[in-house]
């Protein structure tokens, strides 16, 4: 990943690491199930609200 | 109140002052007094996050959010979520990567210190005057309901917290607001199982989700489409929660120091990863659930005569004043639909019992009563504002604290009361902080560059810390008299969060535009938006995107002028 300094853009960040490095399988590990529960949230409130109408 | 209400209110001040002030201890410089050392387990700094975002408003409001309204309300989080996972990825890595104490400063090491200014000038604006306004909101539902006194009602919701804030800074924040939300889940949890416990023996919790279902309460989702297209207007459905709150929730979490600092108090960036995703994992459940407690009321009111008004200081105002007559047919026509509510909803719980199938002519039925008491309170509004000239007639803040004060058993309305008072505390504590923390970090440091003592930084720090406590609690006197202009206030943060996010999105996203560009174009934008806003044509949760994508926009443009005018220059 190139560095682009002196911007102090979030890619200068060595935090980032293991985020470049990772690609994917990283993003979807560590943020896949906050998205997934979201989902299932959405699908049980439309579920709640039609049983109980 | 009754006396064991006032041991149990005074007795839970003490315990959460004594714990803040017990914690304060080990202040030495800014570091520890803004950032806690930076030694924050996740969890802790995952109650700061929920605890700085709750403020005493949420639990007034939301159940009487749900009472009129329904669960739909709770649409405007789902966007909040998907804010946490950009925020821990791109965001949060920036924050750290060169030991900030406030998001404002990356934007002096990214752009140029006139780009940090403007930025931090428009937060320390919207910030000082909601945090005035989140001291006023409720110390006003607090004063008319229970006879207290507004001036000192003010003074205990924004004054009894600074004792801590100023002398343990973000360390005593975390560890109080911490105790705090168990207090506060522990009395909500108590108020939804009593509302419960209220209804009539023959109707059991799930009898009491149908009668709330069956007048529409209980549809969480709405897509704001109808026979005319989408509604732009239309404040909650998926749409505008989803891509709107993402926006929201994006500048609140992502570029407000009072959250910033929250997180950036974490021990490592995975822990500040780890709380800000769990936030993503438990606000919306903890909301749904506050929202389902206004549901479960508006089943027992059913099995009840309500008051048309549930401000009943004001209700009383208006029974003596020149609409008293006309206000007082209104209130008998009033409790024959609230009786026919009742007669359906108990039809309603013989079909559940028998385990027969409910006609849909007897759910319609309990609609249209159910409509019906609302229009005859919608009417009473509407006279009461002709009746008391000035008064603010919406009553959904009223709605949980009446239930609270007339049918909780003593002990347990001092502890709901002393609820209201812990979740403002732990929003304001917050917001003193991050504005401490940017009048100190921002303003006074960059501008006064002379030397100081770790000592004398501390203490200048403390001194902030007190004055926007001041001068918090005189917007709050103030807000008395600004009436209407109050929920302008309120709009205030959409009106700046938009800009303010769009600059740190070029900031993260857009390394190749420099300061200049974002400066001019966050300038024209927030005209823009403003412009927008007073046109009154969309619901203001819109004004974030505009406010962000404005920025973008204009600074690309600015950005693509000044590479074509480059070339020029340089051939002349």
């Amino acid at each position: 990943m190139e560095i682009r300094e002196p911007y102090g853009c979030f890619l200068t960040s060595s935090a980032t690491d293991e985020m470049t490095h990772g690609h994917f399988k990283f993003l979807l590990k560590e943020y896949g199930p906050v998205i997934s529960f979201l989902i299932i949230q959405i699908l049980f409130y439309t579920w709640f609200g039609a049983y109980f109408s | 109140m009754s006396i064991v209400d006032w041991l149990v209110l005074l007795f839970t001040f003490a315990i959460v002052i004594g714990y803040g002030v017990y914690k304060s201890r080990g202040q030495r410089d800014l570091n520890s007094f803004f950032l806690s050392n930076q030694s924050m387990p996740w969890y802790l700094v995952l109650f700061a996050i929920m605890g700085t975002q709750a403020s005493a408003i949420t639990f007034l409001s939301a159940p009487g959010q749900a009472y009129t309204d329904g669960l739909r309300f709770v649409q405007y989080y789902f966007g909040l979520p998907l804010a946490m996972v950009v925020i821990a990825a791109f965001f949060l890595p920036a924050y750290r990567s060169s030991g900030f104490y406030t998001a404002y400063e990356y934007l002096e090491h990214r752009f140029d210190r006139k780009t940090r200014l403007l930025t931090s000038f428009l937060f320390l604006l919207q910030r000082g005057l909601s945090t005035g306004i989140s001291i006023y909101a409720p110390s006003l539902i607090l004063s008319a309901l229970m006879g207290w006194d507004i001036a000192i009602t003010n003074l205990c919701m924004g004054g009894l917290l600074i004792l801590y804030a100023v002398s343990g800074g973000s360390k005593a924040i975390t560890y109080t607001q911490t105790q705090q939300l168990l207090i506060i889940f522990s009395g909500m949890g108590i108020a939804g199982y009593l509302a419960v416990e209220g209804l009539p023996e023959s109707w059991s919790f799930s009898d009491a989700l149908h009668i709330s279902g069956a007048t529409g309460k209980l549809n969480a989702i709405t897509t704001g489409i109808n026979s005319d297209g989408f509604n732009w207007k239309d404040k909650y459905n998926l749409f505008s929660g989803i891509i709107g709150g993402f926006f929201l929730a994006l500048s609140y979490f992502g570029t407000d120091q009072s959250q910033v600092g929250r997180y950036l108090t974490a021990s490592s960036l995975k822990e500040s990863r780890r709380s800000l995703l769990m936030n993503g994992f438990v606000k919306i459940p903890m909301q749904f659930l506050i929202l389902l407690i206004g549901a479960l009321l508006l089943t027992l009111h059913s099995s009840q005569n309500p008051p048309i008004h549930f401000n009943t200081a004001l209700l009383e105002k208006a029974q003596k004043s020149t609409v008293g007559a006309e206000l007082g047919e209104l209130e008998v026509r009033h409790e024959a639909w609230a009786a026919k509510r009742t007669e359906k909803a108990e039809l309603l719980t013989t079909y559940l019992n028998s385990g027969k199938t409910i006609p849909q002519e007897l759910k319609d039925e309990l609609r249209i009563s159910n409509d019906s008491v609302e229009s005859c309170r919608k009417a009473a509004q509407s006279l009461m504002a002709s009746g008391v000239p000035g008064s603010d007639v919406n009553d959904t803040n009223y709605i949980f604290l009446h239930f609270v004060i007339n049918t909780l058993p003593e002990g347990l309305v001092g502890l709901l009361i002393a609820v209201i008072f812990l979740a403002a505390w732990g929003s304001i504590a917050a917001a003193l902080n991050s504005l401490a923390s940017t009048c100190m970090v921002d303003w006074h440091m960059p501008l006064r560059s002379k030397a100081r003592s770790a000592e004398r930084e501390l203490m200048l720090s403390r001194l902030y810390t007190l004055a926007w406590g001041v001068f918090s609690i005189a917007v709050a006197f103030l807000a008395g008299q600004l009436g209407s202009l109050i929920e302008a206030v309120n709009i205030l943060g959409s009106l700046f969060y938009g800009t303010i996010l769009g600059i740190f999105c070029v900031a993260l996203f857009m390394p190749f535009i420099r300061g200049n560009a974002v400066f001019i174009a966050a300038l024209i934008t927030e005209f823009a938006v403003i412009f927008v806003f007073l046109s009154d044509s969309i619901s203001f949760l819109w004004l974030n995107v505009i406010g962000c994508f404005g920025v973008l926009l204009g600074a690309s443009l600015l950005h693509l002028l000044k590479q074509k005018k480059a070339p020029a220059d340089a051939r002349a």
